[in-house]
């Protein structure tokens, strides 16, 4: 009978939607960074001399402005950054990716999500066949848009979650890069330097172009970073329109191609940006770098690993393209000095620049590490050696119950993973060696690599998480009895190149860096005396108070950092908050300084902002909380039920709609998003497995930038930045056109509020494919009730 | 000019809300025989009269029709010819100073560019370094050293005196008063032909891609200034010192290092680590001469959070900066040392060193990167690694960043006289090339060449003598195939001037060449509509495009234009216009027949 009552419920809602919809192929445009505001603005201007009554963008003023939908509020959900913001919109789920590369803390396995030349370069030798943010969304069951449609009927271009390579357009490129009509074209083209990147982007036009043809093909995608690429490096306005003006000739290219393709009628055209930017035609965006700040003695003399080579264009190394992992030494390290390869103590973070993703190694790993130090190579007076062991030895004690409990729930996950790779292996050995030309066209060589690709992948997880429950096991084993120093070799205690587990609030408000410049100090009875025999940092006040003496504009904060968020695990509000506030999972601390404190809570589908004082105890609103809701202008509350309204809860919508306008835009959505799980209980342990992984790339601490500060190391970025929550960098692109058939309707403004995980509902909604379990709602506005 | 019209709109929106214009104004001047010359002037800082900096030619056929204008030379006033003493000290090797060796302030100045024929100074470059390898070379090092190293001085100039015209130039377009005399459609064609005249083959661009060489010259500095900004900014922060940009509001082109005397004295016995990468200059912490400095200094004022506060703010906090450094801001990659206030030959020392390395090599022993593969591929890659690593071993880049910031301080009215004459006269010393004028000179050399090119272009025989020859010459490459043109003069020169071609008489021939340029635009702004857009009507002004149709009709429509033409007609749907095609067609196929 449930069965019956089930399949009625899928006719009534799928059959009918399917068999009206209007949509069958859809074309999207991916424009990575393009700001909304500035798209309005200069669509509102007119192309001067020759072009009167035309807007400067003419193409999308008239494919989207007049014959199409645009919505005038949308954003990106998460940080505003790449990666992140396009898994959002390829997938419509929650965040797996939160940041542009993410390390794993127990293995440093790195995922490097930007890393595009390392894929194309590697792609025909690796055994890579996607790029690391798919392989990602693989592992973890989520399936791509694109997935949706069968190998068969798909264009997908080069882009940020690229699944797959086609490698037969690059001599196609090569060709559109040397190639000139004539000697004189051919010097003028020399002259103006030979347009590399320009012919990728047109050889890419031309392959989606030729597959609009054939009426099969029913999802056809194209990415271009030239906008982003552009706003980063300079603000100046002549050149960002310039790139805004070759996207508008884009748009008018396969628009008329599209009026000129077989499915014109039924097909969807979409224009949509992952974040906006926060770019300024009167400011320089000023960069502070954090890899020199933490190599330093003031930010704890760390070893530091990132994804690239700071400063990249001065060194030859910074040419390797297969880079994903740069150590840079710090020379002032207090206890690791000339142990950069074997023990990097802070993970940056940095891409996107308005915010950095910081892990710092686990502190009980410091004090152990300093400790054993001590303990095994230095010859220490007998009373301090044994105040030295016992300080060891109840550090050790401290963590020993959860770490074994670690080991254990990891252990049991790899008893499983190992029955996993068996049958991986079973399925590797039965692909066919050779493939035909059929099967090649439908993908499946690609389907069994992939299968190889995921095999080798488990077994490297498999063996570096082996390698660190072997060695904290090793550590949790020690017993002060069976103590012999001259047993030991450091990286069989300490895992090298490990982060270890997350650190707690507590730890990063004492994180020890170092022995005190006066050595191991005893107290009174005979102890060590904490205090006194450890160098230690508060990083939330310490990074917050850094303030520099260049800053030439005005309109600057001295202070790169606004404010930090932190995650806070939810037993430790158990206390502190009355019970009608609990959270259902943990909480997001948004740090500015010590007077200026809030939690973010998530219950349900419900969120509430509570301003908390030092000991994390409900506070009074006043102005300078973190992301500055209380006295923004633009929250859409008056301003006598603020205090009313602010103090209780409420869901996404009523938050969204709320607070969209204002100068932190949805950060108030994202901060959780990017910081927080909801909450699960997982028995397979597999599925736990899969949980652990996405735990371990969490890092603790998010750093967000003052406006028009950035933390770029790479290179310099004074064009403008985006990573923040500030609006021009949240605010981003969406904008549909159709056919005549397609059901899209003409000259639609939207003001409603929506964000990405709206994007893969819409799409499959308006082509008769709406899926349920989809978290974000549908953009209603635009798919109408059939 | 409407084919550039995909640019100029957004030029003429360049100016941002901080603009501080620099004072400039443009002077119309009439010349016989139909043209004009426009002038642009600056006023000097501290209200001590204006110099004339840059004239141009405008050839209007003495009609008001802007679209059969053409701009024709670019003289840049600040630098006279050369004397004779000076060309001969140009001549000798390993000599990279600069003496007063006289001026021909009232000589007529040469023309830097002529916009009507760029590739001419192509040839003349490629001409001369052939007659170099293959017939001066092999005649002894001192032979092949002096002609190389003179060679090398002339095109030094020749650079120098693009860059500045282009300084001047690309801020007319942010100055309201400026486009009124000088379009936007030629400010860019005149900068862009002034940045691509620095390229060995840059004069043989196309005019259909001035447009194109505009925006990547725009875009490559705007991205370098910011570049070089804030890695100046953040190499300065990261040593202690203080970093303080410089220039007009939108051209910040160079910069200043500063240290607070206080800074000396806190660091006392235990002084600041100090990482001079970048920056090029030694350690100011431990340095001696700081420490009992008596030159140039100011006082600023401070607020307790580190901001430059005026003097009269309550609680300010006083410190007396001590200069260390000029840069310039626009050098690829990185900040270029201009001015070391401690050292101030260094900077001189250094280019001198480069500049003799390359003349021992390729003018003492000989050695040509194109007759060496070994000596190229290592120069080739000692110099990208060098470059990688930061090394400022770009000559034109260096030239082009010396002479820019050179032209700057002199106007710049917002810099303490001082701190300015301090800042010429070491940029004086950097001056490596006898060629050159020295800047406390410019004033006067400026004044008396603006006079000579008013005697000039006053002279019948003068500036309207050549206007004319030059119209003859522009017509002949309208009626005569290249081969024929080369035939005309040669039989000019065999008949050693006896025979010299003319086209028709000059009534008949500005109507001709009125004629044909604005054909010739007509086809220019249909080329730009046909490749601007698939749907003309989507993006142009459809009157506009119909007014181009006609009046290509109506001037004779070229066969060159059937295509863009045919395109048009393919494209558009208006009915008006497939009419207009239909019938251009008709007319070229009726003048094939």
């Amino acid at each position: 009978m449930r069965t019956i009552a089930l399949l009625f419920l899928s006719a009534v809602l799928i059959i009918p939607a399917a068999k009206s919809a209007d949509v069958q192929r859809v074309v999207i445009l991916k424009v990575d960074g393009l700001p909304d505001h500035l798209l309005q603005r200069y669509v509102n201007e007119t192309g001067g001399p020759g072009r009167e009554g035309h807007s400067r963008l003419p193409w999308i003023q008239h494919v989207f402005s007049q014959n199409g939908v645009w919505l005038e509020n949308f954003y990106s959900r998460g940080l505003s950054l790449s990666a992140p913001s396009w898994s959002l919109l390829d997938t419509g789920r929650h965040l797996q990716i939160r940041g542009n590369v993410e390390y794993d803390r127990y293995t440093l396995r790195v995922y490097d999500y930007l890393n595009f030349l390392s894929f194309y370069f590697g792609y025909p030798i690796s055994r890579h066949i996607d790029m690391p943010g798919v392989e990602l969304m693989d592992e973890a069951g989520i399936p791509l848009l694109i997935d949706r449609f069968p190998y068969e009927q798909r264009f997908q271009a080069l882009q940020t979650l690229q699944r797959g390579l086609r490698l037969h357009s690059f001599p196609g490129v090569l060709k559109r890069a040397v190639a000139a009509s004539s000697p004189k074209d051919f010097l003028d083209e020399w002259q103006l330097g030979l347009p590399w990147v320009g012919s990728l982007y047109r050889q890419t036009e031309a392959d989606l172009i030729r597959n609009l043809k054939d009426p099969q093909v029913r999802y056809l995608d194209y990415f271009t970073g030239d906008y982003d690429h552009i706003a980063h490096l300079t603000a100046d306005r002549v050149s960002q329109l310039h790139a805004l003006e070759d996207l508008d000739a884009l748009v008018g290219r396969i628009w008329s191609a599209i009026a000129a393709s077989p499915l014109a009628a039924q097909t969807a055209l979409v224009l949509v940006s992952d974040h906006g930017m926060n770019t300024s035609e009167t400011v320089y965006s000023q960069g502070f770098n954090f890899v020199d700040w933490f190599n330093s003695s003031a930010g704890g003399a760390h070893h530091v690993l990132t994804n690239r080579h700071p400063l990249t264009e001065f060194k030859l190394k910074g040419l390797d393209p297969f880079v994903s992992e740069v150590i840079t030494p710090s020379p002032d390290s207090a206890y690791l000095a000339g142990q950069a390869a074997q023990y990097p103590t802070v993970m940056l973070d940095l891409d996107g620049n308005e915010r950095a993703n910081i892990g710092l190694r686990n502190n009980t790993f410091n004090v152990v590490q300093i400790l054993l130090d001590q303990v095994i190579q230095k010859r220490l007076p007998g009373t301090v050696r044994s105040a030295a062991l016992s300080a060891l030895f109840l550090t050790l004690d401290k963590v020993r119950a959860e770490w074994r409990r670690d080991l254990d729930d990891l252990t049991e996950e790899l008893t499983a993973l190992d029955a996993r790779i068996d049958a991986q292996q079973k399925l590797v050995d039965a692909q066919p060696k050779k493939w035909t030309k059929s099967e090649i066209s439908l993908g499946l060589d690609k389907d069994a690599r992939r299968e190889a690709v995921r095999l080798t992948t488990w077994r490297t997880e498999r063996r570096g998480y082996s390698e660190y429950a072997t060695i904290i096991r090793r550590l949790l084993a020690l017993t002060p009895a069976d103590f012999d120093p001259g047993k030991f070799k450091m990286d069989e205690l300490i895992p090298p190149k490990s982060l270890g587990p997350l650190n707690s609030l507590w730890d990063l408000q004492h994180y020890v860096t170092g022995r005190a410049s006066g050595g191991l100090v005893l107290s009174e009875d005979g102890s060590l005396d904490w205090d006194h025999s450890f160098r230690t940092i508060d990083y939330l006040s310490t990074l917050r108070s850094i303030s520099v003496r260049n800053n030439v504009q005005s309109e600057m904060s001295p202070q790169p950092v606004d404010f930090i968020a932190v995650r806070i695990p939810r037993e430790t509000l158990a206390a502190s908050l009355p019970t009608q506030d609990q959270p259902d999972r943990d909480a997001v601390l948004l740090w500015r300084d010590a007077a200026h404190q809030a939690l973010i809570l998530v219950r349900g589908g419900e969120l509430r902002y509570l301003p908390v004082g030092v000991g994390l105890e409900p506070a009074a609103w006043r102005p300078g909380l973190p992301l500055e809701l209380f006295e923004d202008p633009q929250l859409q509350i008056p301003a006598s039920e603020r205090q009313s309204w602010l103090g209780q809860w409420h869901d996404e919508r009523a938050w969204l709609e709320a607070v969209h306008r204002t100068r932190y835009s949805n950060g108030i959505i994202s901060l959780p998003e990017e910081l927080l799980d909801p909450p699960s209980r997982m028995d397979d342990p597999l599925d736990r497995y899969r949980e652990r992984k996405r735990t371990l790339r969490r890092t603790d601490l998010l750093l967000l930038a003052n406006d028009h500060w950035n933390f770029n190391v790479r290179g310099f970025n004074p064009g403008g930045n985006h990573g923040a929550f500030f609006r021009e960098s949240t605010h981003s692109v969406l904008l549909f056109a159709g056919g005549k058939d397609s059901g899209i309707p003409m000259g639609l403004r939207v003001e409603t509020p929506y964000d990405s995980l709206s994007f893969v509902p819409t799409i499959l909604s308006l082509m008769g494919r709406p899926e349920a379990d989809l978290p974000g709602p549908v953009i209603r506005e635009l798919v109408k009730p059939r | 000019m409407r084919w550039v019209t995909l640019i100029f709109p957004v030029v003429a929106m360049a100016a941002t809300p901080d603009f501080r214009p620099p004072d400039f104004r443009v002077e119309r001047q009439p010349v016989a025989n139909g043209a004009e010359l426009l002038t642009v002037f600056s006023s000097l800082p501290e209200n001590t009269g204006e110099i004339p900096l840059v004239s141009v030619l405008r050839d209007s056929l003495g009609d008001n029709d802007p679209d059969n204008d053409r701009l024709r030379y670019i003289w840049v006033l600040t630098s006279a010819r050369p004397t004779v003493l000076q060309h001969a000290a140009a001549f000798i090797p390993f000599f990279y100073w600069r003496p007063d060796l006289g001026k021909n302030m009232d000589r007529k100045p040469a023309a830097i560019l002529d916009l009507g024929n760029t590739s001419k100074v192509v040839w003349n470059a490629l001409g001369q370094s052939l007659v170099q390898a293959a017939a001066i070379d092999s005649n002894g090092a001192l032979i092949r050293a002096s002609t190389r190293r003179y060679r090398a001085n002339l095109a030094d100039q020749q650079q120098v005196n693009l860059m500045e015209g282009l300084t001047v130039i690309s801020q007319l377009e942010q100055m309201p008063e400026g486009k009124a005399l000088l379009s936007e459609p030629e400010l860019l064609e005149i900068q862009a032909r002034l940045a691509l005249a620095g390229k060995t083959l840059g004069g043989l661009v196309t005019a259909e891609r001035l447009p194109e060489a505009y925006l990547k010259n725009r875009v490559q500095t705007e991205e370098t200034r910011g570049h070089n900004w804030e890695l100046l900014r953040q190499r300065a922060e990261a040593n202690g010192l203080y970093f303080e940009p410089l220039g007009f509001a939108r051209s910040r082109t160079h910069a200043l290092l500063w240290i607070a005397r206080e800074d000396l004295v806190a660091n006392g016995a235990e002084a600041r680590k100090f990482d001079g990468r970048f920056l090029g200059i030694a350690d100011p912490f431990n340095d001696a001469r700081l420490k009992n400095w008596t030159g140039y200094t100011q006082t600023r004022y401070f607020d307790e959070a580190g901001r430059a506060v005026d003097a009269e703010t309550p609680g300010a906090t006083t410190r007396e900066f001590i200069p260390l450094a000029l840069y310039a801001l626009e050098y690829p990659k990185v900040p270029l040392l201009l001015a070391d206030f401690r050292d101030t030959h260094k900077p001189k020392h250094r280019e001198m060193l480069r500049m003799a390395a390359g003349d021992a090599v390729s003018g003492v022993l000989g050695i040509s990167k194109w007759g060496n593969w070994p000596y190229f591929a290592g120069s080739y890659a000692w110099n990208f690694v060098r470059s990688r690593h930061g090394d400022p071993n770009n000559h034109a880049a260096r030239l082009k960043a010396y002479s820019q910031v050179r032209r700057w301080l002199t106007l710049d009215g917002s810099i303490d006289p001082a701190l300015r004459a301090e800042l010429q006269r070491r940029l004086e010393i950097l001056g490596v090339n006898p060629l050159e004028e020295s800047v406390f000179a410019e004033t006067e050399i400026a004044e008396r060449q603006y006079d000579a090119l008013l005697r000039y272009a006053a002279d019948p025989n003068g500036l309207p003598a050549r206007l004319e020859r030059d119209r003859n010459a522009e017509m002949a490459t309208h009626r005569h195939s290249a081969p024929a043109r080369t035939g005309l003069r040669l039989a000019k020169w065999f008949s050693f001037g006896a025979y010299s071609h003319r086209e028709m008489d000059d009534s008949t021939i500005l109507a001709e060449l009125g004629r044909e340029r604005r054909a010739e635009r007509q086809v220019r702004f249909l080329e730009t509509v046909a490749q601007s857009s698939p749907q003309p009507e989507v993006v142009w002004n459809i009157a506009e495009v119909r007014r181009a149709m006609n009046d290509l009709i109506a001037t004779g429509v070229p066969a060159r234009s059937a295509h863009v033409v045919s395109r048009i007609m393919q494209q558009t749907s208006d009915p008006e216009i497939r009419d207009l095609c239909e019938q251009a067609l008709a007319t070229i196929s009726g003048a094939g027949q």
